[in-house]
């Protein structure tokens, strides 16, 4: 690998972990896309999604982050093999994407207090 | 060889001289000061309508992307992918066109989601015209509106702002 190449992961990395940890904080809205296994966020200059494949049977291939600069992808990164870094990294931030787009702590909250009520 | 001495009259044609001199200095700073701030208002005049000229453009087009997001709606529900993917790479370009014009974050913000999301209904719309991914038409409508609703509340926004800058004129 060039170092080049090698800058390039490293900050890929750090911007999947600053995505992951903005989302957590809510600094950051997902937004729902048509597609049920993808949810993108865009600032003033640049976008991301993220996505869930899955195989034929419906089970989860993997996951691919995809940066966007004018409206062109200009880099993406994928990962299929559980267990390790980027894999996990690229679920956890799935999963707070999918909380954030569908407002799912909110939606728990009042489900909560309908509850509590009954 | 001695200097001749200064009459009383001398003196007072150089004071005098030196009080025109001075007049003088003080009205050619006036009138650079003036001509100064009056070019600035002319360059502000300019910045003003060339603004008020990219809001006005910027809600027309908005307006139209707001109409053709309508078409895009009826392509899905007939399943007229083909037709559906033309609209949706127009519409991205419209949309670039207009957040090169806009100054405020926030829009360009909006106006990003808008392009990201007509990306992704462009990859579902081929998938479904190739039958590789089951689509619902619900879906697909459900995410149209609510760009068309974020990008009519941006175009009213702008429409706004113009308004305000019209009314702030002297």
């Amino acid at each position: 690998m060039t170092i080049a190449a090698a800058k390039t992961e490293d900050l890929v990395s750090e911007v999947t972990i600053a995505l992951r940890q903005k989302t957590a904080a809510r600094k950051i809205a997902w937004k729902p896309t048509v597609e049920e296994n993808a949810f993108i966020w865009a600032s003033d200059a640049y976008g991301v999604s993220i996505e869930r494949k899955l195989d034929y049977r419906n089970a989860v291939k993997g996951f691919e982050l995809r940066f966007v600069k004018d409206g062109v992808e200009v880099e993406s990164v994928a990962a299929d093999i559980p267990g390790t870094p980027e894999y996990e990294n690229l679920r956890d931030l799935f999963t707070l994407a999918r909380r954030s787009a569908h407002n799912v702590e909110e939606s728990l909250g009042k489900m909560l207090q309908d509850l509590e009520r009954i | 060889m001695d200097a001749a001495p200064i009459s009383a009259a001398g003196l007072a044609v150089g004071i005098l001289g030196l009080l025109v001199s001075l007049c003088g200095f003080a009205v050619a700073i006036t009138q650079i000061k003036r001509a100064r701030s009056a070019a600035e208002a002319a360059a502000q005049a300019a910045r003003d309508a060339r603004q008020t000229m990219m809001r006005v453009a910027s809600v027309s087009d908005l307006s139209q992307i707001v109409i053709q997001i309508d078409l895009l709606k009826e392509m899905y529900s007939a399943q007229d992918f083909g037709r559906a993917v033309d609209r949706c790479i127009l519409l991205r370009r419209l949309l670039t066109d207009v957040m090169a014009r806009l100054p405020d974050p926030e829009h360009r913000a909006v106006l990003y989601n808008a392009i990201m999301q007509l990306q992704r209904l462009e990859v579902a719309a081929n998938g479904a015209s190739d039958e590789q991914t089951p689509v619902s038409g619900e879906r697909f409508i459900s995410v149209l509106v609510a760009m068309q609703q974020a990008l009519d509340e941006v175009r009213a926004k702008i429409e706004l702002e113009a308004s305000d800058a019209r009314s702030e004129e002297p």
